[in-house]
Formats: structure tokens, sequence, C-alpha cells
């Protein structure tokens, strides 16, 4: 049966002229910017078995009302594409973790391949479940069925993309984690998870840097590893002994290679008796003369000045022969 | 040293001689150990870490008569010291 096309289960089958089909805008409910980009899955076209489906990116959630589910009802190989192709997806615990639940659904209802179905119905809603609901509500009894199945395989769904589930088939674990040593080894650089430190390089013997080890790993780590004790197992192979093992040999090593400088003694003075051979003379260690310049003689005294002028006296006036000044002045002499 | 096998030994000799040259004080310098050396009234023993002496200067002066009054002042100190 051939399925419809994406235009087709979103548009809506409206019979114009001469049995046209008219194509009408689709509805708000799938409308782009509803479904979210964790929800989308990608059909890489190899897992229908007609390869009918369109190789491009196709929401879920418009596929699930329209021919997911009704699909899977009338064609029984769809749940096993699903499957199929989510294991192809790398979600290792989207169906393993789901079928645990799924046989455990089933052995309560007796139908394992219902129970298979079921399963792989309740992936579709959980992925979905973030989503509005649909303004058109059909009849699902697949939904209904999905209903019925432990909470908590959707809950695996979602949380379990990284984490191991112990649920897991041994031959299932054994693949997923041989396929994620392979990515992490093709993710990680091909350096040892071993960092050493700087001072590590002046470990004498170690060969130069790029020579050290096949793994491209710088000198540090190589002179780690050489000087690592042959028997040691995964354990001993930590970092923390080599870091301890290499600080001991760099502690070690550039003592010879440093220049030994003497520190300079302070010259300790002679003792007296060392020096002084007659001990019993007369020591003396400075002799101090100091000449001081004889004392000058004192200046000739100035002067005096006649501060107080002399008394003019009525007898020296008269010997003097001089009209004193009171009547010089005032010109009583000349009468 | 006419009273015996004493030795005196002076490690450091400071003259401050306002207004003279270094020849000078040489001069003075040289007259002054010289003295000491000759002197009778040294102490036969004795260790004296620092001595001062402080004298007056010349009128005249004249070198020889400067480091007479230096010898007199220096063993004055010393009698005084020890």
């Amino acid at each position: 049966m051939k399925r419809p096309s994406y235009f087709q289960q979103i548009a809506p089958r409206t019979q114009g002229r001469h049995d046209a089909t008219m194509l009408v805008p689709p509805r708000l409910a799938f409308r782009p910017e509803v479904a979210k980009a964790e929800f989308l899955e990608l059909d890489r076209g190899s897992a229908a078995p007609s390869g009918q489906r369109s190789p491009a990116a196709r929401p879920v959630a418009p596929q699930q009302p329209y021919s997911a589910l009704g699909s899977w009802q009338q064609d029984s190989a769809a749940p096993a594409a699903v499957v199929s192709l989510a294991r192809r997806e790398r979600r290792p615990s989207t169906t393993s973790g789901l079928a645990p639940a799924a046989r455990s659904s089933a052995a309560t209802a007796n139908e394992r391949s219902q129970s298979r179905h079921d399963a792989t119905v309740q992936a579709a809603t959980s992925r979905t479940a973030d989503q509005p609901p649909r303004a058109v509500a059909e009849p699902q009894p697949s939904t209904s069925r999905a209903a019925a199945v432990p909470r908590i395989a959707g809950a695996s769904l979602r949380t379990s993309s990284s984490e191991p589930n112990p649920a897991r088939p041994p031959e299932t674990v054994g693949a997923t984690r041989r396929r994620e040593a392979m990515a992490v080894t093709a993710a990680k650089p091909v350096h040892p998870p071993i960092t050493m430190s700087e001072p590590v390089i002046r470990v004498p013997g170690a060969p130069a840097a790029g020579q050290a080890s096949g793994f491209g790993a710088p000198a540090t780590v190589a002179a780690a590893a050489a000087h690592r004790p042959p028997s040691g197992d995964a354990r001993d192979a930590s970092p923390a002994p080599v870091r301890a093992t290499t600080t001991q040999s760099a502690s070690v090593v550039p003592a010879p290679a440093l220049p030994v400088v003497a520190p300079p003694v302070p010259r300790q003075p002679a003792p007296a008796a060392a020096r002084e051979p007659a001990a019993s003379g007369l020591h003396i260690g400075t002799l101090e003369v100091r000449v001081v310049s004889p004392a000058a003689p004192p200046a000739p005294a100035a002067a005096p000045r006649a501060a107080v002028r002399p008394t003019a006296t009525r007898a020296a006036r008269v010997g003097a022969g001089r009209i004193a000044r009171g009547f010089a002045v005032f010109g009583l002499g000349q009468s | 040293m006419p009273d015996g096998p004493a030795t005196a030994r002076i490690d450091r000799l400071v003259l401050e001689i306002p207004g003279s040259t270094a020849d000078q004080g040489r001069e003075v310098a040289r007259l002054v150990v010289a003295g000491l050396a000759n002197a009778g009234e040294l102490p036969q023993a004795g260790d004296l870490p620092t001595l001062r002496v402080t004298v007056s200067a010349d009128d005249r002066g004249e070198t020889a008569t400067l480091a007479r009054r230096i010898l007199a002042a220096t063993l004055r100190e010393l009698s005084r010291s020890l």
C-alpha cells in the first residue's frame, strides 16, 4: 500500500473542480515552529521496506496520528522498520530500554507481537509528549494502549541516550560499549590521558620531544613512562604515581647541572693574638689628633659712641669761651 | 727606645689640621710617630681602641712645633688613660 506523501498527510483532501486536489495551507498544529528540533526524526529512506518515505526530514508529531499509527495498524512491517531506524541512529536505549517494558506489558496481556507494537507506539508518544495537544481529536486506540504501558518506559527513552541501561541484553551492552569506545577514540586526540608538568623535561636520559613514544605524546609523558616500574597493572598506570616518580627524578637531577657557587663568607677580623705577636706591648687602635686654630685675638672694641653728650656746664662753657648752645640759638650772646 | 724592648703599635693615625696641606699633614704624622718611638715614658702594655687628642695650632705655623705639641698631648692622654 502506498503511503500518502507528507503534503497529503498534513493537508486535507479537498476536492475542487475536475476532481483536482486543492492545495490548502496546513493547519496551525503542524507549523514547523511548533515541532522542536529534538523531536525531529530523520528518515533515511532505507527504513521503509519499499522506500516510499521521502528522504527529507519529517517531524514525528504529524506522522503519528495520520500515517504512523494508521499504517502500523495496517502494515505489520512498519514497527520493525521504526525499530531498526532507531537502532541505526544510535539510540540504543530507545529500543532496548523499551523492549523489557514492552515485554512486561506483553506478559501481562499475553500478546507478544502486540506488545512490541505498543512499545513502538510508546516511543512515538513519548517523543511528542511535550507538544501541544492536537486540535483534531481522532480516535486512537493505539494511543490508549500506549497509555497502558508503564510510564518508566517513556522516561528511560528520554534520558537513557548516554546512560547504560542495566536491563539491556548483554550482547547489546557489549556492542554499545564498543561503539561508544570507538566514538570516544575518534573524538579525542591520540594523546594519552596523562598530563605532566614542565619540570619533568629536565629529567636526564629522557629522549627529545617527538621521539618519546609512538603515541605522539610529549617527552614528559614518555619520561614518566620510562621511570614507571615495569610490573604495573592498569591501576599503577594512574597519573598520581607517575607524577610522583617524575617529581622525584626531577628534584634529583638539576643539582649537578647547576653551577656551584660558594656563598660569600664574611671576613672575620683576626683575633688580637694572631695579629700581634708581641701582645705585651702598647696597642692603640686609632689615634685621632685634632688641631684647633689658636684663639684669635679679640677684635678691637669699637669706640663707644657718645651717646650721652657731655653736659654743658656753666664752668666749662665759661672756660671754653664759647657761648652756650641755647644762647647761641637765640642770639643772646650777641647782646 | 731607651726603656727596653716594649713595643708600641698604632693601627690608624688621623690628623685633622685645618688650613694645612696633605704634605704638611704627612710630615706632622711622621714627626709624631718618631717622637712616640723615641719617647721614654710610654706605658709598657696597654690596649686602647681609640685615643683622641686635641691641641692648638702653632701661631707661626711650624710643622715641628705642631708635632711636638701633638706628641706631648698624646703622652699625656696615654698616661691618663692607662
